[in-house]
């Protein structure tokens, strides 16, 4: 099952979705996501309608001030701009913990996004198509470390699995330079 | 209020001047590198859909998407190893264990000091996650066969368990 496209059916049989601003999606083009917050500007809402602010950020709290994040700082800015009713505002996110920046947000702004939602479910998933061994016959490795996109954290893991030797007892994959 | 102009994938880890060093060492070092038995050939995560080298190891390191946030960012990363039922290490945000057993799965601080959940810095989990990594490999492999075989009931419980929280989780959406 693609716990996604689940989400996404619920979703659409609830609201009438006006617009899907997804992190990951936008890519950090502002630009871009103020044009689309700006369509909805005069817009009259209905009861049904809702804007999904779904946030799956990557950007580590970067050069803000006051240790938030800065996209979500940036996306509060661009609704509040134009004025965008808060009631009809969802936001989904897998940071458990970020109802507290949400908290700090809707003070700091004086614009208050109160329907916040943390679920794993909303992107690709999937759970029941797995074939693989169930039992271990012995071990080769002591462990797996396998990456994907270059990030410090990953970068630094390895890092200190050389320092302590550690290298060559695992199976580790990445893909960076 | 203004737009904040982000630098994205910054290496702000909290650093320590020996964190700095080991980093500074061995950051060069680190080549492309696809082992035989992972192919990484593909640009996505669907290329790991076939994981059974996974049971070769003894121990999943989890790489989360992110690991400096002060709170648990939980992706496929985590529900794969639960879903492949191997026991697992945590470099993720902080409280990520913490967050999973308010799911009601069960950890491993049966067999390895777990508390490195709750340092405060990415780097100091990780310096914690190593260590235990540096434990283990001083161990025989069949003592390391054994507690995996140990395990077995709580990786078993957690393969279940998972479809439980996806359900629960499905029925909370309804519910908005």
């Amino acid at each position: 099952m693609l716990f996604h496209k689940a989400v996404d059916k619920i979703l659409s049989n609830k609201f009438n979705i006006k617009l899907y601003i997804d992190s990951i999606h936008y890519d950090y083009d502002y630009d871009r996501l103020d044009n689309d917050v700006r369509a909805l500007a005069d817009y009259e809402f209905q009861p049904n309608d809702i804007i999904i602010l779904a946030i799956q950020d990557t950007c580590f709290y970067s050069n803000c001030n006051y240790g938030l994040n800065a996209y979500l700082h940036n996306l509060y800015t661009i609704l509040k701009k134009y004025d965008i009713p808060t009631e009809f505002l969802l936001l989904l996110s897998n940071h458990y913990g970020i109802d507290k920046e949400i908290e700090t947000m809707n003070s700091l702004f004086m614009y208050d996004i109160i329907r916040v939602h943390c679920t794993p479910l909303w992107y690709d998933f999937f759970i029941d198509d797995i074939d693989i061994e169930d039992n271990i016959s012995s071990i080769d490795y002591l462990y797996t470390c396998v990456n994907n996109t270059s990030r410090a954290h990953r970068e630094y893991t390895l890092c200190k699995i050389k320092e302590e030797g550690l290298y060559d007892e695992g199976i580790i994959s990445h893909r960076w330079n | 209020m203004e737009l904040i102009n982000e630098l994205r994938f910054n290496n702000r880890m909290y650093l320590t001047k020996d964190q700095r060093h080991t980093l500074a060492t061995y950051q060069s070092t680190l080549q492309f590198f696809a082992h035989d038995l992972c192919k990484t050939d593909t640009p996505n995560d669907r290329a790991f859909n076939n994981f059974n080298f996974i049971k070769k190891s003894f121990v999943y390191v989890i790489t989360e998407t992110v690991a400096e946030y002060p709170y648990p960012y939980l992706t496929e990363k985590t529900w794969k190893a639960i879903n492949y039922k191997v026991p697992f290490l945590m470099i993720g945000g902080k409280d990520s264990l913490y967050q999973l057993r308010k799911f009601g799965f069960k950890t491993f601080d049966a067999w390895w000091d777990e508390s490195y959940d709750s340092l405060n810095t990415a780097a100091d989990r990780i310096d914690s996650v190593v260590g235990i990594l540096k434990d283990l490999s001083k161990r025989p492999n069949q003592e390391l066969y054994d507690i995996r075989v140990a395990m077995e009931d709580i990786l078993l419980y957690n393969k279940k368990h998972i479809a439980n929280v996806f359900t629960n989780e499905i029925e909370k959406l309804k519910e908005l």
